[in-house]
């Protein structure tokens, strides 16, 4: 990989971007379909469910090594190398699309879709292709700030919001819970990132800590926006918004003269999905060329981002994305938690043995 | 020379993708203020876009008068449509400037539209990311753009101030206010229905149908029970002086669940200045409890059993007695709410 290495500070601001990115786009509309009023305990459930299974695996794992270091047998290596890459590539087309068609949605009704993904195209591009420490320092800048806006916009749209619209607790009962849960926890697949981390921190002895701040921020912003769409209406709404966070912005009113933060919220966004894009197309490049031993991954950066912003731009998608990314739902959970799981488990036993 | 690559690359994306498509100059708009929708022939809306003239405005805003009795402030174009996107396109064609409705404030219905069904014109709004969901909702009693011609206010020179002060009289307690995020958020909706002579009363929707309204005393109970009451006078008695009240505290609501039909009990916290000298403080406390306990009473008798709708939202406190909402969907509370039992209890104390 990389010669930079980054930073504690900036590993956790990526971390904290890559797993919150998705609450700019469909994941509070899921949260509400799948939990409707309990989507306040599902947040803090899969949290809490992702918090224990990290920490498990974190503990198993020898502190500078990554998850393909661990593996030690050659096809399995490369097996989990090109699911892992194939899958993060899928999740960064499938945000490509959600980010742009979102884009188009709240301001840019009249350019054309493909326009739009061109310009993140161009935007994750340019990004991977900066490296490790431009990825690493503009996180470190931006995302703390991002962070700090969307809490004061999240907690400024609390007027008329009603704390009993909580209830019933249990909203459509445990199970309903439990499966939400397990279901949101493939909201966090970024966590994958994570795994892959060691081999291009500074100090990897903060690996732990690293993943427990990661955690706490993006679970605090998280249960933040759960929260706050637990409280905004009783149980299902009857009418949703396919843009439910900046309905929300949009509800932010103090007075006459303190209105229309959507303006920032649009600025976030794009800011937001900068960053996201152009690490995930990063980590995608890396990992693929860690696992078929290509030395030079930034030769993979452009055909990979090519790949990406052309598929995005196919029309099959602006009819099923809505159905791929409900869907993906259900499997991306076992790629960022039972495989690394399983794996680390393994390498366990092996080396006790 | 790579980096003068990098620089014409770099200069090559910020001329090509800036967005050109989306450009909109300010001189190039009609700001619609009010979109107003009626029935029309053929299954279509008759909707009226009203926006404003600027410069008519912005002159009377310099002088501190509006600029000549001849000018009008403000211009409505209507057109038939089947949903409010045809109608902007539509309107589009007949006029020289693109219809924007991204500062639009009000939105109001017929009264006979009201009564049949409001759901896909609403819904089509709540989707639209122009509109905001601080828009105002209102009912015309009669047509809605007979309302929106006759609009007139010698005490605001600005349209888009007129809206928003007249329909956020939250210091009013005669009147609801009502806006689009209302109807995301609830399954019955308070929204003021607009008279002759600009008075206000209020309409009661249910799932987007209008099963009734209530007058300005019915209106005030309203915002007793719902906690938007701040201040107001009241009249209790034509012998006794009037009364500036105040509310104490946000009323408690608790539901009994217990017995065959639910008791549903509220406690009102108020205190009050009689506008004029009293004679027997006692007496005078004990009739104004009694009159906001008849008040309010009244209508909640009128909500159970002639809307057979929960207006006041109780339901909400229903519900914290149930786990799961499949025990409170088997609870039935749309049918037991019709046959509650109301108990008010008014606490009431002059200050002076």
């Amino acid at each position: 990989m990389s010669e930079y290495k980054l930073e504690t500070k900036e590993a956790i601001a990526l971390m904290v971007n890559l797993l919150c990115n998705k609450l700019f786009v469909l994941a509070p509309f899921y949260l509400k379909q799948i939990a409707g009023n309990t989507a306040l305990i599902v947040t803090a459930t899969f949290y809490l469910v992702a918090f224990t299974l990290w920490s498990i695996c974190s503990k198993m794992n020898d502190i500078d090594k990554d998850l393909l270091d661990i593996t030690t047998n050659h096809i399995l290596r490369k097996f989990l190398g090109s699911i892992i890459a194939l899958s993060i590539t899928v999740v960064t087309i499938l945000t490509l699309r959600q980010y742009a068609e979102g884009i188009k949605v709240m301001a840019l009704q009249n350019t054309p879709i493909n326009l739009i993904i061109v310009v993140f195209g161009v935007a994750m591009l340019s990004g991977a292709f900066l490296g490790l420490k431009s990825i690493g320092k503009t996180n470190g800048f931006f995302v703390p700030l991002i962070f700090i806006v969307t809490l004061i916009l999240v907690f400024a749209t609390f007027k008329r919001k009603d704390l009993v619209n909580l209830f019933p607790v249990f909203g459509n009962g445990f199970g309903n819970i439990a499966t939400s849960s397990i279901i949101m926890l493939s909201m966090l697949f970024e966590v994958t990132i994570l795994f892959m981390l060691p081999s291009v921190l500074k100090a990897p002895g903060d690996f732990q800590k690293i993943g427990r701040y990661t955690f706490l921020w993006s679970g605090i912003c998280f249960i933040s926006v759960g929260g706050i769409y637990s409280i905004s209406s009783p149980g299902h709404q009857s009418v949703q918004s396919y843009e439910p966070f900046f309905r929300l912005i949009k509800q932010i009113e103090f007075g006459n003269f303190l209105q229309r933060f959507d303006s920032f919220f649009l600025i976030l966004y794009c800011i937001s999905a900068f960053l996201y894009l152009s690490a995930m197309l990063y980590f995608g490049a890396n990992i693929f060329a860690k696992t078929f031993d290509i030395k030079k991954s930034k030769r993979l950066i452009l055909p990979i981002g090519l790949i990406i912003s052309f598929t995005s731009a196919v029309n099959f998608l602006e009819e099923y994305m809505f159905y791929i990314v409900g869907k993906s739902n259900y499997i991306l959970w076992i790629i960022a938690f039972a495989i690394p799981l399983t794996i680390l488990l393994i390498s366990k036993l092996r080396s006790t043995e | 020379m790579k980096k003068i690559a990098l620089v014409l690359l770099t200069l090559l994306i910020i001329l090509t993708t800036s967005s050109c498509y989306d450009s909109t100059e300010v001189d190039d708009m009609i700001y619609v203020l009010a979109i107003g929708v009626d029935f029309a022939e053929n299954g279509y809306y008759e909707y009226t876009f009203q926006s404003a003239v600027p410069l008519n405005i912005s002159s009377g805003v310099e002088t501190g008068f509006a600029s000549s009795e001849e000018s009008v402030t403000l211009q409505n174009i209507k057109v038939s449509a089947p949903n409010l996107y045809s109608a902007i396109d539509t309107t589009n064609q007949k006029v020289t400037k693109e219809i924007n409705i991204s500062h639009c404030k009000l939105i109001v219905f017929s009264k006979k539209l009201a009564q049949s069904n409001l759901e896909n014109q609403l819904k089509a709004v709540v989707q639209n990311t122009n509109l905001r969901p601080l828009v105002y909702v209102a009912i015309a009693d009669g047509l809605a753009q007979d309302y929106l011609n006759n609009i007139s206010s010698p005490f605001e020179l600005s349209p888009a101030r007129y809206y928003e002060s007249f329909f956020n009289k939250d210091y009013s307690p005669q009147s609801f206010v009502a806006q689009l995020y209302d109807f995301e958020k609830n399954k019955i909706v308070a929204v003021p229905l607009i008279e002759e002579d600009n008075k206000i009363t209020t309409s009661i929707i249910k799932e987007y149908t209008q099963i009734g309204t209530l007058d300005n005393d019915e209106t005030v109970a309203l915002n007793i029970l719902t906690g938007r009451f701040k201040s107001g006078y009241l009249t209790v008695d034509k012998s006794l002086p009037a009364i500036r009240l105040n509310h104490d505290k946000m009323p408690n609501i608790t539901v009994d669940t217990g017995s065959k039909h639910p008791i549903i009990h509220f406690d009102l916290s108020f205190y009050g200045t009689p506008t004029s000298i009293i004679n027997n403080k006692e007496e005078y406390d004990e009739v104004v409890k009694m009159y906001i306990e008849n008040l309010c009473k009244n209508l909640l008798i009128k909500s159970s059993k002639e809307f057979k709708a929960d207006i006041t939202n109780i339901e909400k406190f229903v519900k914290i007695k149930f786990l799961t909402q499949k025990d409170f969907e088997k609870f039935n509370w749309d049918d037991k709410y019709q046959n509650a039992e109301f108990d008010v209890n008014v606490k009431y104390r002059t200050i002076r």
